[in-house]
């Protein structure tokens, strides 16, 4: 228990620091919302005169402005890059719970206590799930209300949950990785340094992904695993995708419970 | 001399990783140029017409994906992001290591004088951003040259290897002046550095009422839209990248020779 709430008190004042810059950015984007809403009136209004005939030709027959340009529909956009730096959380978390030993030369002190090491992992584990799940829990109520003061109308809540349960997975992922990367790395020397290069990494790959039409990144980039314009327009996620992703998070967890249960200790310098 | 040459042996390795990434990374994208068909393109030319938040909620960024231009400059956004990352790192380590690895006893006793050290490990960041620098170009022109690239494509790489290189300049820069200011926090200073950029570029192209964050953002000042239409470099952007990266270091400079050395 003095483990997890070490780890919880070392960790308030930077997890603090980042719901606030969540809330910020995101309702940056959102304060978007109104002028988007202006222009969509504009478009809707010049295509509604176009004739049905011109509409097939222009291939709009099927092209639903209600639908499309819901306030979801938005809001999955721009949340890309909410996940991206809740990602960087994610991972600046699990990173930095599993390497602080070896970054402050603690090693010796924590490791020669009464506490197996199964323990301290599980302590661990359990503090960076309860801060991540903490700043969704925060971050989403906030979203909620920053969503309503911009007028986005009616809209399913449930959809708008699936969305957010989304960067608390990206988190947990990140999570994951941050875990495997201190158990694997020989030594790790500055957590933002590493975590901005993975997380970015496997964001801007995700990207591109996207852009020029490759559907393997959805496999390894866990912000192209669940596609968020699906869950916002039908509430529906694709299994294959997210399966794999999930047991590359399930393989993360294990390999590293692995390494950091039997691994030699270096001695401190 | 030997600060400079122990910088340099002490992050080749890292330096290769980065290259075979980052062709890898060229080569993976550009395997999809061939293959890339006009669907979708009915929707395109429908969207082109609507207002710039719509647009840029539909990823529309003024680029041909059809092209080979307007696909390399998708490509480049991203490259620039990477290669940002890579450069402050390197910076701040470069000052930050010393701290890190609690060599800074060792390193600053040296009779050396405190100039001559930040000197030399300048250099060796000035070394290593050149070199990354040119894997980049040299990647590119490779991953252009099987598509028959015309004159006009060339010169398009050679512009976007030039922003390149200034904002890889700029993020060192910002780098070298963390790791003196903050040390072992360096790190954040860096990552806010990148990531602020990058996300003020996506609010600014969103929204009319922030395009002012575009002035902030270095991915902004370089982008490959308007390197495209215009077939130059804003000369606006190379003094302020150049301004950026000339104060930064000096920043650094001053800082670094009067700091305390916290172990």
């Amino acid at each position: 228990m003095n483990v997890f709430r070490f780890e919880l008190r070392r960790l308030r004042n930077s997890t603090i620091g980042w719901i606030v810059g969540l809330i910020v950015l995101a309702s940056v984007y959102l304060s978007v919302y109104p002028a988007f809403l202006n222009d969509l009136e504009v478009i809707s209004q010049v295509y509604a005169g176009v004739p049905a005939g011109v509409q097939n030709a222009l291939g709009l027959n099927n092209f639903d402005f209600e639908t499309e340009f819901s306030f979801l529909r938005f809001y999955a956009t721009i949340f890309s890059f909410i996940l991206l730096a809740g990602g960087i959380q994610g991972m600046t978390v699990g990173l930095g719970l599993l390497s602080r030993e070896q970054r402050a030369t603690t090693s010796e002190f924590l490791f020669t206590k009464p506490v197996s090491r199964p323990r301290l992992y599980r302590a661990k584990l359990a503090a960076g799930w309860l801060l991540l799940s903490l700043t969704n829990l925060v971050f989403t109520g906030s979203i909620y209300l920053v969503a309503r003061a911009v007028g986005a109308g009616d809209f399913d809540l449930g959809r708008f949950l699936m969305i957010h349960a989304v960067l608390l997975y990206v988190q947990l992922w990140f999570l994951g990785i941050g875990f495997l990367s201190a158990t694997l790395l020989q030594r790790v020397k500055s957590v933002p340094a590493t975590s901005l290069t993975v997380v970015f990494g496997l964001f801007l790959v995700g990207m591109l992904g996207t852009a020029i039409g490759e559907d393997i990144v959805r496999y390894v980039s866990p912000f192209k695993a669940i596609n968020l314009s699906q869950i916002a327009a039908n509430a529906t996620v694709e299994w294959s995708y997210l399966a794999v992703s999930l047991g590359l998070l399930l393989v993360s967890l294990m390999v590293s419970y692995l390494r950091y249960t039997r691994r030699d200790v270096p001695a401190s310098r | 001399m030997h600060i400079f040459l122990y910088e340099l042996r002490s992050r080749w390795k890292s330096l290769i990783v980065w290259s075979v990434l980052f062709w890898l990374f060229l080569w993976l994208s550009m395997v999809k140029f061939d293959s890339f068909g006009v669907a979708g393109q009915d929707i395109n030319q429908l969207l082109d017409n609507f207002p710039p938040t719509i647009q840029a909620v539909f990823g529309m960024d003024g680029l041909n994906l059809a092209t080979l231009s307007g696909y390399v400059g998708t490509v480049y956004l991203y490259a620039a992001v990477l290669a940002a990352i890579f450069a402050g790192n390197l910076g701040a380590s470069v000052i930050a290591r010393e701290e890190q690895d609690k060599t800074a006893e060792f390193l600053y006793t040296r009779p050396l004088g405190r100039q001559k050290i930040f000197y030399e490990k300048i250099l060796a960041v000035g070394v290593y951003v050149g070199a990354l620098w040119m894997t980049l170009t040299l990647g590119f022109h490779l991953a252009i040259a099987p598509f028959s690239p015309t004159d006009t494509d060339q010169r398009f790489i050679w512009l976007i290897a030039g922003s390149l290189l200034l904002i890889m300049l700029c993020s060192a820069g910002v780098g070298l002046f963390a790791g003196s200011l903050l040390s072992k926090n360096s790190g954040r200073l860096v990552a806010f550095f990148v990531l602020g950029s990058y996300l003020a570029t996506t609010i600014a192209v969103l929204s009319q009422p922030l395009e002012w964050l575009h002035f902030v953002s270095v991915f902004s000042w370089f982008q490959a839209a308007d390197i495209l239409q215009t077939m130059a470099l804003e000369p606006l952007a190379i003094v302020g990248a150049l301004g950026l990266t000339f104060s930064t270091v000096l920043g650094a400079a001053i800082w670094h020779e009067h700091r305390d050395i916290h172990l």
